[in-house]
């Protein structure tokens, strides 16, 4: 972790004319920004995350249930007997703590400009950015349960961070065909030997279809990393969208829709039923299938039960001359809620057909 | 069918776990990958992996290519195109 004060030796690279000093435009009118553009990153935070997780104050829930049993066809005279179903299981998300600081020396401060202290804000909301990717990263990739205690809230209960389907034991509810999973064996973390072609695309299809059994169904995705967008567009079930300021011809199918031109953060086309993404978020040789549009969204963000602590926010500032320093704190936590909404696939030639996760 | 897949096994590091990170010996199954088409540039092809990610997935790709071409691919250098050069010379012989 790099570390440092700011001093006037920062301020001496970048200095316009039109910029003026903190000293003279009043400390106390960049409260109000500050206070208004951290509003708005959490906003923007919250909206866009809306089709991976929703927001909980809950640490564990049940999941897992099957209500069980029959409607079984009776007579006049019948009474069927009452039926439960069988037992559920829990999921649970983590919770802590996150802090970014910064500090500056009084004579940093008397020469700053806005624009200087405003770059330290927005250093701060890319941390945040960069912290909350890792977490999602963490949350889909590892294949393993992870066994916390949960500090923040006081008790130190321990609580099992589970995953997508990985073959605990835990119950896993039928579909809406009847179909019923094995709990000891099926798993939503598969590997192949084939990094392109046919091979490739079939374990694709199995990864979607994995999905899909669990009636996960509704604006299904597959996002990639950018790394292998070539394999994908090569692969002979893949339509692709018509690029941004491209007149397509007609010498081949396409699929309807134009990819926008942000090249690590956008849909390219079709493939399976599912809309292909590049994601900033997927590991290279890494794919991941979920149903976007599903209310049953795969990640919860556990976040504080108080409001006030929610989102990243200024948390403590100390004043001890020369020094200043602030601290942004953002507490939340990312676990698994519906462990059948996502797959993961792990194409590498070295595999031996054995899931491992990326480093995280 | 997803109970076709190995279950519960993964390698984490050098080691091999369950679900909960207990541990486990992997088991020997027979490999259940498809048929590989003859077209396609097989896994195992030295330098197929970057080959594919710039979209050179058959031998078709390979075909009357020059050193010059390879190295301009983006993640080939010197010692992979002579190395993808000599396996591709090897495989015509």
């Amino acid at each position: 972790m790099a570390t440092g004060t700011h001093t006037v030796a920062d301020l001496l690279e970048n200095r316009t004319a039109a910029d003026r000093r903190v000293a003279d435009f009043g400390v106390e009118n960049l409260i109000q920004p500050i206070q208004d553009a951290l509003a708005a990153h959490n906003a923007a935070v919250t909206e866009t995350s809306r089709e991976l997780m929703v927001e909980s104050e809950e640490r564990q829930e049940t999941y897992g249930a099957d209500v069980g049993g029959d409607m079984t066809e009776v007579d006049e005279f019948s009474r069927t007997p009452t039926q439960k179903g069988v037992r559920k299981g829990k999921v649970a998300y983590p919770f802590r703590r996150y802090e970014y600081a910064v500090g500056w020396t009084n004579e940093y401060f008397l020469r700053a400009t806005v624009r200087d202290m405003l770059e330290k804000e927005l250093g701060a909301r890319q941390r945040h950015l960069t912290r909350l990717r890792s977490e999602i990263r963490k949350a889909i990739f590892s294949p393993v349960n992870l066994v916390v205690l949960d500090r923040l809230r006081g008790d130190d209960l321990e609580l099992t961070v589970r995953r997508l389907l990985n073959a605990d034991n835990e119950p896993i509810p039928s579909n809406d065909a009847g179909v019923s999973f094995a709990a000891d064996t099926h798993t939503h973390y598969t590997a192949t030997t084939s990094v392109s072609g046919t091979g490739l695309e079939t374990a694709l299809k199995a990864l979607i279809d994995n999905v899909a059994e669990h009636d996960h169904v509704e604006g299904m995705r597959l996002n990639i990393a950018r790394e292998n967008e070539a394999v994908v567009r090569a692969l002979p079930g893949f339509l692709a969208y018509v690029e941004q300021g491209i007149i397509a011809g007609t010498a081949e199918d396409r699929a309807q829709g134009v990819a926008p031109m942000r090249l690590n953060n956008r849909p390219i086309g079709r493939f399976h039923g599912a809309e292909v993404w590049t994601r900033t978020w997927v590991p290279a040789d890494y794919y991941h299938a979920y149903a976007s549009a599903d209310r049953r969204k795969p990640l919860v963000m556990r976040v504080d039960p108080l409001q006030q602590l929610r989102g990243l926010r200024i948390a403590s500032e100390i004043h001890l001359y020369p020094l200043h320093a602030q601290y942004y704190e953002a507490r939340f936590g990312i676990g698994v809620r519906n462990r059948t909404n996502g797959a993961v696939l792990w194409a590498d030639a070295g595999s031996g057909g054995v899931y491992s996760p990326p480093t995280l | 069918m997803a109970e076709t897949q190995k279950g519960g096994i993964y390698r984490v590091g050098d080691e091999f776990v369950d679900a909960n990170g207990n541990k486990v010996k992997p088991a020997k199954e027979a490999s259940t990958e498809p048929p590989e088409d003859p077209s396609v540039i097989p896994s195992e092809f030295p330098g197929a992996q970057v080959l594919a990610r710039n979209g050179w997935t058959t031998w078709a790709h390979l075909e009357g290519k020059g050193r010059e071409e390879l190295i301009a691919l983006r993640g080939v250098g010197d010692a992979t195109a002579d190395e993808i050069m000599a396996a591709y010379a090897k495989r015509s012989a």
